[in-house]
């Protein structure tokens, strides 16, 4: 050390100025961060809308999950646990977060894809879950392209649980981009999937195209193995202000959301009007998803989520309507099985939201009476021994009875 | 590396800790050396193109420029520098167009693939190189070592995205020992936070619904249109001042002060007070090195000087990017600063403009500014320029009603609230500062202590924010030019 830098360390300016006092408060805020930890983790899964279970945080056994349990996070901790397609019949069935919340979950629940895993097990048929919250038609897309690019993983079936507000959303996710930017084969056929369809579906391709491209030219945002990645994670490890950088991030969208909310007098059941533009994307996507699987000789089945029927919801009826309208439209005219179960689940099943009935969320019977449903309505489709006029028989769905 | 990156930072604290560890002989070397590995850390293999250019300019100024002492003597070297850049950037441009050309004639001749990746900063070392060749057939000594010349040239944290530091600017700073400073530390540090702060909370928060509005197939809608505009506008002023906070932070923490860039361009009362605020080492540069030279070049005609100033700023767009839009967009401000000249004249301003900020008189020049400067930004970031019409269309006729078609409400709300924000720190700033400067003034014991406790206080929010809605060192916007 020669005398400039003593110089300056021995500068009385920098005690007294406010490079101590900075010092200390950001030691405070780390160690309000580390001693608020496992709350950080909670309000993450319920952000999720994980179950959340008391004494049990994220990161179920990866071996026995029998679904994403990162809920969309981090899909590769569980992609090696998917039932080998080449030994026995799989089924997936993707959505959104009312596959895996479970409100008022106790220890030993279920979702609905290891209900329907337990009861088409003994017949040979292994079902796999692969939801997360907000699910756009985008990312149900990616989970396809992923799911078919690999004969062990390509399933029999791919059933689609479709609500209709996530038609708003747009994007892949932070750990669908991570998936796909460190497995180049889904690249790939990502690409060739948007190339083959850019006329059929121009704006789904454009989209996707658009995807890959901020993958690719992301600088470190999606990148595992890059030495700013690795250099981030340990520092995270030192400081737990950039440890729990993630989960903060959460708690302080979600605070902003709140305070959003306040100011504009915003409640779970005010109206969320379409999208328009995102509304087109979604249903073109919808459609993409349809060719995918007859390209790869995959059952395509689409149901329309079960609601809550007590609790007001966020949707403009007309729109509403008209969704489940085009929806119906557009499975006879593919030929797919389809089934509208929005009132599959009776309203003593479901749970509460913000002081409030939950509109799409349920307890665990609400899991297993939409798994009886799927089987009881897509039977024939899930065992392999349904025939073509089977389709129009669908239509007549189960209502509530005891699961 | 990305200077919002943690790899910087350690870059950076490395950097600082051994350059004012060593002997002061060896500072200048290892800063050179430092920036060389900064440059490659990217592309190692052009690394020597800064060298050879570096090699060059130094060499011709020295034995060719400084000896004939006239311009004649400044066109091979100009050459030689436009050469690089014209060669890296504006190669697939130029095929293109000439592909274009040739196809409307009816010849089928299709442009070659190939394979040319564009070097970091080559726009800002060509120029930096060509003043330095101007400056010295000016008159100006050029720097007698190759060492001082490196620096001068490869000094990392302009070397990327600016500021352009012109050789009168830094001399002394090169030629005399740095010294190691506490107020230079502390005010370097604060602007490196700003910088972050800029850049990680704002611009990259904006980015993502800009983007989306302008890569979308659909139509944007009135609302969409005008956020993604606005938003584009405060991106773009975000990170590229972030990157020049970072920049003169950095060199401060050496000893160095480069020139400043950004002086609240969107309080600009005028177009010409906008480029007095806007990119203003660009601004000076296009102005001595491009505009005054043509204008002097034909003195006597002056009714050539409106052309004179459309060239030049199409120029500048065109050094922004190798497409039709950018030489667009500088027509666009071409166009106004010969308005701007010609309102000028014809309503000269009385004596005494106004220093302040904001005064009722000087609203209505900053609204009307402010709307042609984000136009012009339509025409910056577009696809093309049936794009930017197609959004300006949707603004005048209130195409889709006000609602977004595209973003999510949360987008537009996000983009208004650092709008009312950025108006909000316009307002105060003035004032702010005169707040600060008399409590300097009249120190008391109560005001001493509040302000011991805000400032660190503030400071730790701000860090904490950059650690919490990092995104993870997104590129910064002027890399591309």
């Amino acid at each position: 050390m020669n005398t400039n830098l003593k110089t300056l360390l021995s500068d009385k300016r920098l005690w007294l100025g406010p490079a101590p006092v900075l010092i200390v408060f950001l030691l405070l805020i780390n160690l309000k961060v580390h001693a608020d930890n496992q709350e950080l983790e909670r309000q993450h899964q319920a952000q999720l809308l994980m179950p959340i279970l008391p004494g049990r945080m994220r990161n179920t056994d990866a071996a026995t999950a029998r679904y994403d349990a990162s809920c969309g996070e981090s899909i590769q901790t569980y992609w090696p646990y998917i039932p080998d397609a080449t030994r026995q019949r799989l089924v997936v069935i993707s959505g959104m977060s009312q596959m895996h919340a479970i409100n008022d979950a106790k220890l030993g629940d279920e979702i609905i894809s290891q209900c329907m895993d337990d009861a088409m097990m003994p017949h040979g048929v292994r079902v796999w879950g692969e939801a997360a919250p907000n699910l756009c038609n985008e990312e149900a897309t990616m989970q396809m392209v992923s799911f078919f690019s690999n004969p062990k993983t390509t399933p029999s079936v791919f059933i689609y649980a479709v609500c209709f507000d996530k038609f708003r959303n747009v994007d892949l996710r932070p750990g669908y981009q991570q998936f796909m930017d460190g497995h180049p084969e889904i690249s790939q056929a990502w690409r060739q999937t948007a190339d083959q369809y850019a006329e059929k579906y121009p704006l789904a391709s454009a989209k996707m195209l658009a995807s890959l491209r901020a993958i690719q030219g992301a600088t470190t945002a999606v990148r595992q193995d890059t030495f700013e990645s690795r250099l981030r994670d340990k520092v995270g490890e030192l400081v737990p202000l950039v440890g729990s950088r993630q989960d903060l991030n959460v708690m302080f969208s979600m605070q902003l959301g709140s305070m959003r909310n306040k100011v504009l007098g915003i409640t779970p059941t005010s109206k969320r009007p379409i999208i328009q533009s995102r509304y087109d994307l979604n249903r073109e996507f919808l459609a993409l998803m349809a060719d995918l699987c007859k390209d790869h000789h995959v059952q395509f089945i689409v149901y329309v989520i079960p609601l809550n029927p007590q609790a007001d919801n966020p949707y403009v009826p007309s729109e509403y309507t008209a969704f489940k309208q085009w929806i119906a439209g557009f499975a006879t005219e593919r030929g797919l099985p389809f089934a509208n179960l929005e009132n599959v689940v009776p309203k003593d099943e479901w749970g509460e939201f913000n002081g409030g009935p939950d509109f799409k969320h349920f307890r665990e019977e609400g899991h297993r009476r939409t798994a009886a449903a799927v089987i009881q309505t897509f039977g024939p489709w899930l065992l392999g021994t349904a025939q073509s006029s089977d389709v129009s028989a669908v239509r007549s769905v189960p209502q509530p009875s005891s699961p | 590396m990305i200077f919002t990156s943690y790899t910087y930072l350690l870059f950076l604290i490395a950097a600082f800790l051994i350059h004012w560890s060593l002997p002061g002989r060896l500072r200048k070397p290892f800063l050179v050396f430092a920036s060389y590995v900064f440059y490659c850390s990217w592309k190692w293999q052009y690394g020597f193109l800064l060298l050879g250019v570096s090699l060059f300019n130094w060499c011709y100024a020295r034995w060719v420029v400084s000896r004939v002492q006239s311009m004649s003597s400044l066109v091979l070297g100009i050459m030689v520098n436009l050469g690089a850049l014209i060669y890296f950037k504006y190669t697939y441009f130029i095929l293109g167009n000439v592909s274009a050309i040739a196809h409307v004639l009816g010849l089928n001749w299709h442009s070659p693939t190939l394979n040319i990746i564009l070097p970091l900063g080559i726009s800002f070392f060509t120029f930096q190189g060509i003043a330095y060749l101007f400056d010295v057939a000016a008159g100006e000594e050029p720097l007698e070592h190759l060492l001082d010349f490196l620096l001068f040239k490869s000094l990392w944290p302009q070397l990327i995205a600016g500021p352009i530091v012109r050789l009168h600017e830094i001399r002394e700073q090169i030629l005399t020992p740095r010294l190691l400073d506490y107020s230079n530390v502390a005010e370097g540090s604060q602007r490196i936070l700003f910088g972050f702060f800029k850049k990680v909370a704002l611009a990259d928060n904006l980015a993502a619904p800009v983007e989306m509005v302008f890569s979308s197939l659909s139509v944007p809608n009135a609302m969409d249109a005008a956020a993604a505009m606005l938003g584009f506008g405060m991106q773009i002023y975000f990170d590229f001042s972030a990157y020049s906070d970072i920049a003169i932070g950095t060199a401060l923490l050496f000893g160095y002060r480069l020139p400043e860039n950004f002086n609240w361009p969107y309080t600009a009362r005028s177009p010409r007070d906008f480029w007095n605020r806007w990119h203003m080492t660009l601004s000076r540069w296009i102005r001595d090195y491009l505009f005054t030279p043509m204008s002097f070049a034909s003195r006597k005609r002056p009714a050539l000087m409106p052309l004179w100033l459309l060239v030049a700023m199409a120029l500048c767009g065109l050094w922004h990017g190798a497409a039709w839009t950018f030489v667009l967009w500088g027509v666009w401000h071409g166009l106004l600063l010969v308005g701007d000249a010609f309102l000028a004249k014809k309503f000269p301003a009385p004596a005494g403009q106004p220093t302040e900020t904001f005064t009722l008189k000087s609203f209505p020049g900053m609204i009307i500014t402010f709307v042609l400067v984000n136009l012009g930004w339509l025409l910056f970031r577009a696809q093309s320029v049936k794009q930017a019409l197609v959004f300006v269309r949707s603004m005048i006729t209130v195409h889709g009603g006000v609602r977004p078609g595209i973003l999510r409400e949360n987008a537009v709300l996000m983009i208004g609230v650092m709008f009312a924000g950025l108006i909000f720190a316009q307002l105060i700033h003035r004032p702010a500062e005169r707040l600060m400067s008399l409590m300097r003034q009249h120190p008391s014991r109560a005001v001493n202590w509040t302000m011991y406790l805000v400032k660190p206080a503030i400071y730790a929010a701000m860090i904490a924010c950059i650690i919490i809605v990092d995104q993870e060192a997104q590129a910064f916007v002027y890399f591309q030019f």
